[in-house]
């Protein structure tokens, strides 16, 4: 219905048509193709962002709205180049995520939710992401890094660019 | 057992028959038995997100939440029993292990839910020791709904109403868990015009209304069941007064007219009732005249005008016994010209209606015109001229063109005779809503109690004019005796009338 006048990318949209047709509903579809929006839109999501998904799936924006305040992985503030998350639940946390998250704040200068001066990462504390017997470890944008120590934290975001 | 689409259940011991595809809420209802409920709401999607209806279904293992359980036949429910208690008073400890308990300052205190759940339901002590969330407070969503986010319990009644009913979508919710919080969109200010509404929704404090709040307490008030003058619609409202003065407005359930809903614009509309600038007496050449004074020298003018012509304009905002008691002056005068002034404005699809008066199919019925667009320049002797709300006059040069005026109107207004009006909050009567509905206004206040109403001051005039005429003594012998007099009102009484009005007998053309 809104394919020609999508605001998206002919990929982003073929895409989406794929997915709509695993669900009965084309609103079952939304987390998924929300994935595939942020990462073609600078990884969050503005209100113009909101408002154009809504129009792709013929919904209610405040209905995006809502999904995107409820879900961690969706950003409804602009973030850095790279997304870093960092496990703090508890198998982490007892095997020393709290002084990761100092190291960080300390090192790179920002705290749960900021982005560092030069826009390379965003840092936020996450709840449990499935590493428990590698723990502490952290999701930097889509790749894990496991058994974390401060010296290997600093190598992996180090070499982002 | 089942027949005709009906099931039979057993609710608490009580055989109920009642439709199927009904949940298990209505169906106590019907026999008596409030299951409580805040996010559950007749006209309202099903969301279960309050858990304060969970009900025992014998042979259901679990607790089912009233509001999404569809009755089927032979089910038997408690809605009472110890499990059922217990577990609800565990649900009121969850929904108050955040909640400010600011009672005291809050505007919802005596018609809040929570409360009376927690009264109900609630085991009377909190075991949570800790520091309680805290959330934003005293944030406004524009000029007339302010929100307490702390109060909220997050039963999503005003998201649901903005999306099903109003069709704005205009709020969500923010974060997950504790963090969670209603948000409106863009820059947070609500724009729909059945906005209000929501507070009503609003099963607890969150949301309390701008024009009402710090009012007053609403045990201190006194309601009257009436209906809504601002538009023909005529939404069934109950009105709020204290010490002789109107303090709110809400919509009052009626399935032929309104539901459970009702406009901003006329729940806002009543701001003339407490106007200071209105006049308690009568005036008769500029000076105070008691009734009986101004009320001769009313005769004397109206009489003296008669071979001049007299031009008589009512007011689509009169009851029907107002506009007969008009009707019955003019006829002893004789007077030909007689019209009533309707204004107009915009309509929707919901319930606004582009008639921006309550009653000008009574006028209509009482044999007034549609005051003309281009009056003529005809001159009249004078002009008995009975002043509707600010939204629409009689041209001024339409009155210059009469020599002389009497003139009702609720502030004063220069003329030789100038008599106070009531409004609707001061009287009985019924008036003639959209759809050709007949319905009562009922007196919930008295503004000053030297006013008389209209449809008694007529009367008298009446009496003066012809003096074998006789008043009725109350509103509701008015209608008695006009509704023996007119075909279209034939065999309406006032009790069938009642609270949610009747129709028309006969459909007579007075749209």
């Amino acid at each position: 219905m809104s394919g020609n006048e999508s605001k998206f990318s002919s990929e982003l949209v073929a895409k989406v048509n794929e997915l709509w047709k695993r669900y009965p509903h084309k609103k079952a579809a939304l987390i998924p193709a929300m994935h595939l929006i942020q990462a073609e839109r600078d990884g969050w999501f503005s209100d113009e962002t909101v408002a154009d998904t809504a129009a792709l799936f013929g919904l209610p924006d405040m209905h995006v709205r809502g999904v995107v305040g409820f879900y961690d992985m969706f950003h409804s503030e602009p973030v850095g180049r790279h997304v870093v998350r960092l496990c703090k639940t508890l198998s982490c946390k007892l095997r020393g995520a709290d002084g990761l998250i100092q190291h960080v704040n300390e090192r790179y200068g920002v705290k749960n939710g900021e982005t560092t001066q030069d826009g390379c990462f965003t840092f936020k504390h996450f709840e449990c992401l499935g590493h428990c017997a590698n723990a502490p470890m952290m999701l930097v944008d889509d790749e894990k890094h496991l058994d974390l120590t401060a010296d290997k934290l600093d190598s992996v975001l180090g070499g982002l660019s | 057992m089942s027949d005709n689409g009906h099931v039979t259940l057993t609710i608490d011991g009580k055989e109920a028959t009642v439709p199927a595809g009904i949940n298990v809420i209505e169906a106590a209802k019907q026999v008596g038995i409030e299951v409580p409920h805040y996010c559950y709401h007749p006209r309202l999607s099903v969301v279960g997100n309050c858990r304060v209806c969970l009900c025992e279904i014998e042979g259901v293992g679990q607790l089912q939440i009233g509001c999404n359980t569809l009755v089927r036949d032979g089910m038997v429910v408690n809605t009472t029993n110890e499990r059922v208690s217990r577990m609800r008073e565990g649900v009121m400890e969850f929904l108050l292990i955040n909640h400010p308990l600011d009672c005291t300052i809050c505007d919802q205190a005596g018609e809040c839910k929570l409360q009376d759940y927690a009264v109900d339901h609630g085991s009377g002590i909190t075991r949570f020791e800790f520091d309680k969330g805290k959330k934003p407070k005293n944030i406004s969503w524009g000029d007339r709904v302010v929100f307490d986010a702390e109060r909220c319990i997050l039963c999503t009644r005003c998201v649901r109403f903005l999306d099903e009913i109003a069709g704005t979508d205009e709020i969500s919710i923010d974060h997950r868990g504790e963090k969670s919080q209603l948000v409106v969109r863009g820059d947070g200010k609500l724009t729909s015009p059945y906005q209000m509404n929501i507070i009503d929704l609003c099963p607890v404090g969150a949301l309390t209304s701008r024009d009402f709040r710090f009012k007053s307490r609403v045990w201190f008030m006194k309601f009257t069941p009436t209906i809504d003058t601002s538009d023909a619609r005529g939404c069934n409202v109950v009105a709020g007064t204290r010490d002789n003065r109107m303090l709110r407005m809400v919509p009052r359930y009626n399935p032929n007219v309104n539901d459970y809903w009702m406009s901003d614009h006329g729940r806002l509309h009543y701001a003339f009732v407490n106007d200071e600038d209105r006049i308690v007496m009568p005036t008769a050449g500029g000076k105070p005249a008691p009734y009986p004074v101004a009320l001769s020298r009313a005769q004397a003018v109206l009489e003296g005008a008669r071979d001049e012509g007299i031009l008589c304009v009512a007011s689509s905002y009169m009851t029907n016994e107002e506009l007969f008691a008009l009707k019955g002056v003019c006829d002893a005068l004789g007077v030909e010209d007689r019209y009533f002034l309707l204004p107009m404005g915009e309509g929707d699809d919901l319930l606004i209606h582009p008639e921006k008066a309550p009653n000008a199919r009574g006028c209509r019925l009482a044999g007034f015109r549609d005051a003309p667009d281009d009056w003529s320049s005809q001159e009249f002797g004078a002009l008995l001229y009975v002043k509707p709300r600010e939204l629409i006059e009689l041209p001024a040069e339409v009155i210059e063109r009469c020599k002389k005026k009497v003139v009702f109107s609720l502030t004063k207004h220069a003329s030789d005779v100038n008599i106070p009006l009531t409004t609707w909050v001061e009287k009985d009567g019924t008036m003639v809503s959209a759809g050709d509905r007949v319905q009562c206004v009922r007196q919930g206040m008295v503004y000053e109690p030297t006013l008389l109403t209209e449809r008694v001051v007529l009367d008298r005039l009446h009496t003066l004019l012809d003096p074998a005429f006789k008043g009725a003594s109350t509103a509701v012998l008015a209608f008695q005796r006009m509704a023996d007099e007119h075909p279209a009102l034939d065999g309406l009484t006032w009790l069938s009338v009642g609270l949610l009005g009747a129709k028309l007998n006969k459909a007579e053309a007075l749209a």
